[in-house]
């Protein structure tokens, strides 16, 4: 190594580097206090969490109320309202249904 | 922060803070920020702004702990070197180049007399500007080996060449700065 070379390491290690203001860790530190972090989440612990949402301290009962619902819901329904083939609500009568044979020979 | 977190090594950290503890995290930031600080101020030349690189880079981490893929021989500081080195190109090539301070202080100022001071400011503004002037992975490995005193064969895993592929760079750059500042030399030193 000649002296220029010697020189030139010297040079480029005294380089000054400012140093940064204080509480530059501190600050990182509080910023990522203030961020949630993002992890991927595997599959199987995925689907752990998933079955932990739906489930149900008290089954029997939940179902019970399901029940309920739909029975009150089903109440609510007209029943004159029928759909025909196209998929569209129209007025059925209760007579025809009981009673189709009647309907034809008359 | 909980006692014995200065005892952990780095990965054994680094797995806590997959686990979401903001003491692994803290743990790492006040090791480690100070030298990747001295890294990302040689590429930004101002202070600001390499504090915003670091606090970028650990925010990353931070947010994405996953990133970070154990088990390859791979040192935490190697890994990193590398994140800090993108974000800075990156920040770089979005900004227009930065000028050069104006003022090159002497490390070891007080012991030098005056025209000495002055010809090593002299010195050293050259040696920033030749330096700016190299291409990019020279300046780099400049960076590494000179700034943050990364052994060469260190400084070659951060940028992912072989040993020798490193040396060569190096070389080269040097050869570049004595060529540019020849003439300065010339006149002060070796005149």
């Amino acid at each position: 190594m000649d002296d220029m070379d010697s020189t030139l390491e010297l040079l480029l290690r005294s380089r000054k580097v400012e140093p940064p203001r204080p509480g530059m860790a501190e600050r990182i530190i509080m910023a990522a206090h203030a961020t949630p972090q993002r992890v991927r989440v595997p599959f199987g612990v995925w689907l752990q969490r998933l079955c932990a949402e739906f489930y149900m301290p008290r089954p029997a009962f939940a179902f019970a109320m399901l029940l309920l619902i739909g029975f009150i819901t089903g109440l609510g329904v007209p029943v004159d309202m029928d759909t025909d083939e196209n998929g569209i609500s129209q007025p059925a009568s209760l007579q025809d249904f009981l009673y189709p044979e009647e309907d034809s020979a008359l | 922060m909980a006692a014995g977190w200065p005892d952990k090594d780095d990965h054994e950290l680094l797995a806590l803070l997959r686990d979401g503890s903001h003491a692994a995290f803290a743990e790492l930031v006040h090791r480690h920020s100070d030298r990747f600080y001295r890294l990302a101020y040689r590429y930004m030349r101002q202070r600001e702004a390499a504090e915003d690189i670091v606090q970028d880079a650990f925010l990353k981490l931070w947010t994405h702990p996953d990133q970070w893929q154990p088990g390859h021989n791979t040192r935490f500081t190697t890994w990193f070197y590398r994140v800090v080195i993108n974000l800075c190109l990156d920040v770089q090539k979005k900004k227009s180049p930065l000028p050069l301070a104006e003022e090159f202080e002497v490390a070891d100022d007080t012991q030098a007399a005056q025209d000495d001071a002055l010809i090593e400011r002299q010195e050293h503004a050259a040696l920033e500007a030749a330096i700016a002037a190299l291409p990019e992975r020279q300046y780099t490995a400049l960076n590494l080996c000179f700034v943050n005193d990364l052994s060469n064969q260190e400084a070659a895993e951060v940028m992912g060449l072989t040993l020798k592929a490193l040396q060569s760079l190096i070389m080269r750059a040097k050869a570049a700065l004595k060529e540019q500042l020849k003439p300065v030399k010339g006149e002060q030193r070796y005149g």
